[in-house]
Order: C-alpha cells, then structure tokens, then sequence
C-alpha cells in the first residue's frame, strides 16, 4: 500500500493563480509542492486541478459562480463562509439536497481552495 | 501501466518529459510548435464546454467546433415537452454565445477521417487537419436490433425521441391526438445507455398529462432492465401517490421488432399494443468514433479512454468525451460538461509544457421531474485513480427518494446554468 507522502510539509494546496513554469525547474529552485489528496504535486498541477474542481461547480451555481436562478451563486462568496459550509453539509449539520453529496466527495484542502477561487470573483 | 505516485516523484526530477511518457501523453504532443490545433466534433454538452473552455484557459490553442446543426437541442428538460410542460422552441438554443471566446464554429457533418495524416473530411468537401481532435458525437442509435424499427419511424409511426429534436415534437402530437383511454408503450433499452434515469421521467410525465386530460389512459413501459436502478424508489413513489393504476412498468422485457401496421411491439416474451409507440433501441458511441479506430471497448459499442486526457489509447491524438466514453460514468450531460473541463485543461497543461493533473474529480448531479411540479435529484462524485485507472465512486452518493417542489425549482435553475456555462 501507498502511503500519502510528506505530510510533514506544510505546503497547503494552492488555489488557481497564474500559471507556475515548472517545467524545467532546477533541483535547488524547485517550488514548493502542493497537495491533492494527501499527494504533493507540483503547483502548476493544483492550479489546473482547483481551476477544474471549481468549474465542475459551474454547472449547477452559474458560469464563474453566478447563477441565474433559484440555486445560489457563489462568486464573491467569503472564503470562510464557502469552507465553513461545506464542512456543515459534510457532517450533516447544514441541510442540503445534493451538496451533502458533494461535500462528501472532495477534501478539505479542496474546499480550501475552491472557497478561494469563488472568493476572488467579483 | 499506471506510475505509481513514488514513482512519479522519483521520476520528476528527470523533467516532465519521463513523468509524461509515465501518464500515457504523447510525448510528441511536447515538441509542436506554434499554435496548437484542436478541432472538436459535436457541439453538443461535450463538445461546446471543450471549445469554450480551451479558448477561455488558453487563447493560444485555435479550436474549430463542427456540428451539423445550426442550433443546439436540449435533452435535458425535453421529457417536458412530452409532458406538455414546454416546447421544442424552449429547448433550442443558439451557437452565437461561443463566438466570444474566438471558437471557430463550422456548421457541416465529418465524414471521414485520417488518422495518420490527421485530417478530417467533411461532407460539405472540406478538408480540416488538427493535432488534437475531441470527438464529441453523443450517440447513435442501433435501430437495427428492432425488427420493424427503421421503417416505422420513417413513416413516422413510432418514435425513439432519444435525441432532442422533431422526434420529441412529434411524440407529444401523437400523445395530444391519443383517444381518452388509449394506450401509450414506452420500451426503454438495458444499461449503459444515455440517461438511465429518462424512459422513467418520460413515463412519469406522459402520466401527468393524462392524468389531467385523458385519465383513462394507461401508459406501459416495457424495460430491458431488471428493475428502475436510476431513482427508483422516487418514481415509485410518485406513480403510487399521484397516477396510481396509471404505469404498467414490465422489466426483464426486451424489445426486438415493431409492427407499424398493427401497433404491436414484441418482446423476448409477449407482443404489445399501443396506440402511441415510443420504442427506444440502445445507443452506441457516434459513427466517427469507429471511423478513428477508437469504437474499442469489447463489444465494440464505447470509447475507452485515458482518464487524464480522455485520449483514446488506441489512437493516438484522438480524445472522446460525452455519451461515446466507455466508463462507469452516467451518460449524462453534467458529465459530458465536466469530462470537457478535464479534457481542455489537460490539452492545456500539455500545450504548454506541464503535467496534466493525474488526479482529476468528475461530479455528476441529474434531477428528474415526475410531475409539473416535482422532482428529484442524483448525485456522485467520481475521483480518478491513476493506479486503478478508473473513476472510483465516493461514498455518500445516491439519489432522492421523493420528488419536491425544491428540487423541480433547482432543476429549472440546473438546466438554465448548465445551458449558460456549456454555451455562453
């Protein structure tokens, strides 16, 4: 079995920013990895993984976060706000229809940075 | 073989060139030049997100979407206009919204392709090369299984409806020209197929337009499957709540010919009449999937893919996304919008020299209403495990037992959401 590695690093997921040229990075001026899932990657990989995690939102919350209708937008939503709510619909203590589901299925990091990304649109 | 993740990170430090040969991406994909091309054909769910959100994560990369049809169709929502809940008009939407991402949009039909030269041929005489292509073609339907189908639905007897579109108007005429206690069959097909879930919504809102204006009415639903997996106790529910005595539901009852004449439709084990015929046969990925040599599941019906880049592994350059992937994944258009999403960003990541992410997360939400003012949601989550090489479903998944007036608002702002973020 696999163990999830170096969770001695305190590299925290990072949330989609401007892109990381990774590519060819030398041994010494490596970035900081981040995690998915307990996996460090590099940070080009958790920006492309939030930028997709956040857009699978999209569908139901709107383009960006912002919805129509009657489910709620989440642009511009607080940071702490989004991850203390999906905490609540995890654990059952904020009533929910699908979100419950959801909240189930992704990580706290993720929540992390997904409550980032929704916070930055205005 | 799947990199195991030490493994992976053993390999980093020898540069992205080895961990992408690890992950299955053609490592020629690296040495292009210029301006990437990706042409996507279908713009239906799959397709349109793909384009739009190549263009969006990355205006270096030139996109060409190819669809036939001048506007999109809706599956979604289209039980409605069975119901009488909505039209065709409601569901039809416009291209237009895409031209702001710089999509170039070509409206003609791909009939061929080169592989080797990377090409496509359109009917319209064109010639359109690519390094990428997505193909994107929703289903096609094997009408051949059912004795008696091709010709009755050429006369316009019976309908599949199964893509939304003048099947789906036609149906609800037929329904509205029904004689108070008619008799109207619906022959859903055995999973996998598109929208598990549809033949039984259908079922529910056939039901709730008789209900109010031709009560005597009795609707049969013939199943191939063994029971109602998608939802079922929610529909059950509702049949016995509101159209009790109403839906004949027969599973293990598989259809295989259909007699325009008589009406009748015959099963493995009885034959049917009906004054309205809705017999759906089973799909299989889109022609141009095995035209690409990518129709390669077992059975030669779906697309198996790289979970990663939903790249074919059996041709390469070719990715697939939508109703034609073989997979646990629902056949859903939540589903074929979010493989889009995993399948541009991972083009993107590639374009520009990066690893795509290994661990891509797929969520799955689809309601179905089973009156004019119910519905009811289902909802997973599928995480990618690059050891497994597969989707694994996260706990906590499942459906609604009861429809409500909740969730049918939800599934209205759904279907408005999802249409704005797949073509807007």
């Amino acid at each position: 079995m696999k163990q999830p590695l170096a969770l001695a690093f305190t590299a925290l997921l990072v949330a989609a920013g401007p892109a990381v040229a990774a590519t060819t990075a030398k041994a010494d001026k490596k970035p900081a990895p981040c995690l998915i899932a307990g996996w460090e990657n590099p940070p080009s990989v958790c920006a492309a993984h939030t930028k997709v995690i956040a857009s699978t939102c999209f569908i139901c919350h709107g383009p960006n976060g912002k919805s129509s209708s009657a489910i709620p937008s989440l642009a511009g939503q607080d940071k702490a706000y989004f991850v203390t709510a999906m905490k609540e619909f995890k654990e059952g203590k904020r009533e929910a229809t699908v979100m419950k589901k959801y909240a189930l299925g992704y990580t706290d990091e993720e929540y992390e940075a997904m409550g980032e990304f929704f916070a930055k649109i205005k | 073989m799947a990199i195991d993740r030490r493994d992976f990170l053993k390999y980093a430090g020898a540069g992205f060139a080895t961990t992408l040969a690890g992950l299955a991406v053609p490592r020629t994909a690296l040495a292009k030049k210029g301006k990437p091309k990706v042409v996507i054909v279908g713009a239906g769910f799959g397709g349109a997100t793909c384009a739009k959100y190549l263009r969006k994560w990355d205006s270096n990369v030139e996109v060409t979407l190819i669809e036939a049809n001048d506007k999109f169709y809706s599956c979604p929502l289209s039980n409605w206009v069975v119901g009488g809940m909505l039209t065709m008009k409601d569901l039809t939407k416009s291209y237009k919204g895409l031209q702001k991402y710089g999509v170039k949009m070509v409206h003609d039909r791909v009939i061929g392709i080169d592989t080797d030269k990377r090409v496509l041929s359109t009917q319209k005489g064109a010639k359109i090369p690519y390094d990428h292509v997505v193909l994107a073609p929703g289903i096609d339907l094997m009408t051949d299984l059912i004795e008696g189908f091709k010709e009755a639905e050429a006369a316009g007897k019976i309908t599949h409806a199964w893509k939304a579109g003048e099947q789906t108007t036609l149906l609800r005429k037929q329904l509205e020209a029904m004689p108070d206690g008619g008799v109207f069959v619906i022959a859903s097909p055995a999973r996998p197929q598109r929208c598990v879930s549809g033949p039984y919504e259908r079922a529910s809102l056939a039901a709730h337009y008789f209900k109010q204006h031709k009560p005597k009415s009795k609707i049969i639903l013939l199943d191939a499957d063994v029971d109602i997996i998608s939802k079922g106790p929610m529909y059950r529910q509702a049949w016995k709540a509101m159209y009790p005595g109403m839906i004949d539901y027969r599973p293990n009852n598989r259809v295989v010919k259909v007699n325009a004449s008589t009406m009748t439709v015959s099963t493995e084990f009885e034959d049917v009449k009906g004054d309205v015929l809705n017999i759906i046969p089973r799909g299989r990925a889109g022609e141009i999937c095995a035209m690409a040599g990518v129709r390669a599941d077992t059975a030669g019906i779906w697309c198996p893919v790289n979970g990663v880049t939903y790249e074919s592994p059996k041709t390469k350059f070719v990715h697939v996304i939508g109703d034609s992937v073989a997979s646990n994944m629902p056949k859903s258009a939540h589903v074929s919008n979010n493989q889009a999403k995993i399948c541009a960003a991972a083009l993107v990541e590639i374009f520009n020299g990066r690893e795509p992410d290994p661990y891509p997360v797929i969520g799955s939400t689809s309601y179905s209403a089973t009156s004019d003012h119910t519905s009811g949601p289902i909802a997973v989550v599928m995480r990618y495990d690059p050891d497994k090489e597969a989707y694994i479903r996260q706990p906590g998944g499942g459906a609604s037992e009861v429809g409500d007036e909740l969730n049918f608002e939800y599934m209205k702002s759904w279907a408005e959401n999802i249409w704005a973020d797949t073509l807007t």
